[in-house]
């Protein structure tokens, strides 16, 4: 059960370590982060500033140090292991970086996985993944296997596979990471609602994605307002 | 029989089923070790999906029925197919493979097939869905 809260993600002093001792490496350092329903929000930083691990802690795939999340109301700090999992296959939908297609399914196939991960029935999961590949342009592609699509097909069916079951939430791990710089910063932000950019673990500014200038690299180390 | 015992005879060929056992069981679990090893990102990206590790155990122990399944009908057919080529040999006439061995056989496998199939299954729960986004 989900409640009305217009907030679909809530990151309330998220703090994540590694290691022990010595080895102790402080990745999360107290970020608070919202995302509203229906945003579109990008978070931005320079490699190793924790975005991956932030975004592993609001999926509930790492539990933080201390701190707690909440999506749709829901805090799942407080939701026992199993629990986290149907809630994550029920609201969330992943596209990961290297799409992660599983080789030995098709294309419908590898997009049906989550509806069949829910015990939806084998032919109409894939009915259903065929369909939607089909609106992502991939209708004569859903019986070719991982290694014969090229690798925007690919990206495509692993974006299918994040949709089919109809998340609240879509988690993309470096969504641009395949396009070319030009696009990647300077297309795709403007489609951005908000860009939260990070920095050694602290999320350090957050702003208006289409009016504002595009994030250029090296990103700003200020301190967290 | 008794020519048998006083060579030590049974006693040889049981070592021998057991050290059998042993590198069965050794290899076995480590083959299925490899393929979740080898397999960490997908069963990962299940994972992070929504398959739940009861899913995956379900997943594991076909995996381990097949092989056992296979491994069982194979061995069988060519130990029954050696004893009947050797049948017509004057010294290995005796040489037979009863009921009871093969069932008795099956069993080892299913023992050492549960065993990797149970250290598989504690790998597989122990892995971090969020090694994916690595």
């Amino acid at each position: 059960m989900v409640s009305d809260d217009p907030t679909a993600v809530r990151c309330t002093d998220i703090r994540r370590h590694f290691g022990e001792g010595e080895a102790r490496v402080e990745v999360l350092c107290g970020v608070d982060h919202s995302v509203r329903r229906g945003e579109l929000s990008f978070l931005v930083g320079p490699s190793g500033c924790g975005k991956t691990t932030l975004i592993s802690v609001i999926a509930g795939l790492l539990e933080p140090t201390s701190g707690a999340v909440s999506l749709f109301g829901r805090n799942l700090g407080t939701m026992p292991p199993d629990e986290r999992v149907l809630f994550r296959r029920e609201h969330l939908g992943f596209v990961f970086q290297q799409y992660n297609l599983l080789q030995a399914l098709t294309a419908a196939e590898n997009a049906a996985v989550p509806l069949l991960a829910a015990g939806m029935r084998r032919l109409e999961a894939v009915d259903r993944a065929r369909a939607l590949l089909d609106r992502l342009g991939l209708g004569s592609r859903t019986g070719a296997y991982p290694r014969q699509l090229s690798g925007g097909q690919q990206q495509r069916v692993a974006l299918a596979r994040a949709l089919v079951h109809e998340p609240r939430l879509v988690i993309c791990d470096e969504p641009t990471a395949a396009l070319d710089h030009a696009t990647g910063e300077g297309g795709v932000y403007h489609f951005a609602d908000v860009i939260a950019h990070m920095d050694d673990g602290r999320i350090v500014r957050t702003e208006a994605g289409p009016s504002s200038p595009v994030p250029t690299s090296p990103f700003p180390s200020t301190a967290p307002a | 029989m008794r020519f048998y015992g006083s060579q030590g005879v049974p006693m040889l060929f049981m070592v021998t089923i057991g050290i059998g056992l042993v590198v069965g069981a050794a290899i076995t679990g480590q083959t299925f070790l490899m393929f979740i090893k080898e397999n960490a990102r997908p069963l990962s990206m299940l994972k992070v999906v929504g398959t739940t590790d009861r899913q995956l155990g379900r997943m594991i122990l076909l995996q381990g029925a097949l092989v056992l399944g296979l491994g069982s009908c194979f061995g069988s057919a060519i130990a029954a197919a050696v004893c009947d080529l050797v049948r017509t040999q004057p010294f290995l006439r005796s040489l037979y493979l009863p009921w009871e061995i093969a069932l008795g056989t099956c069993g080892a496998l299913a023992s050492v097939t549960g065993l990797a199939l149970y250290a598989s299954f504690r790998h597989v729960r122990a892995l971090e869905p969020a090694t994916v986004f690595r």
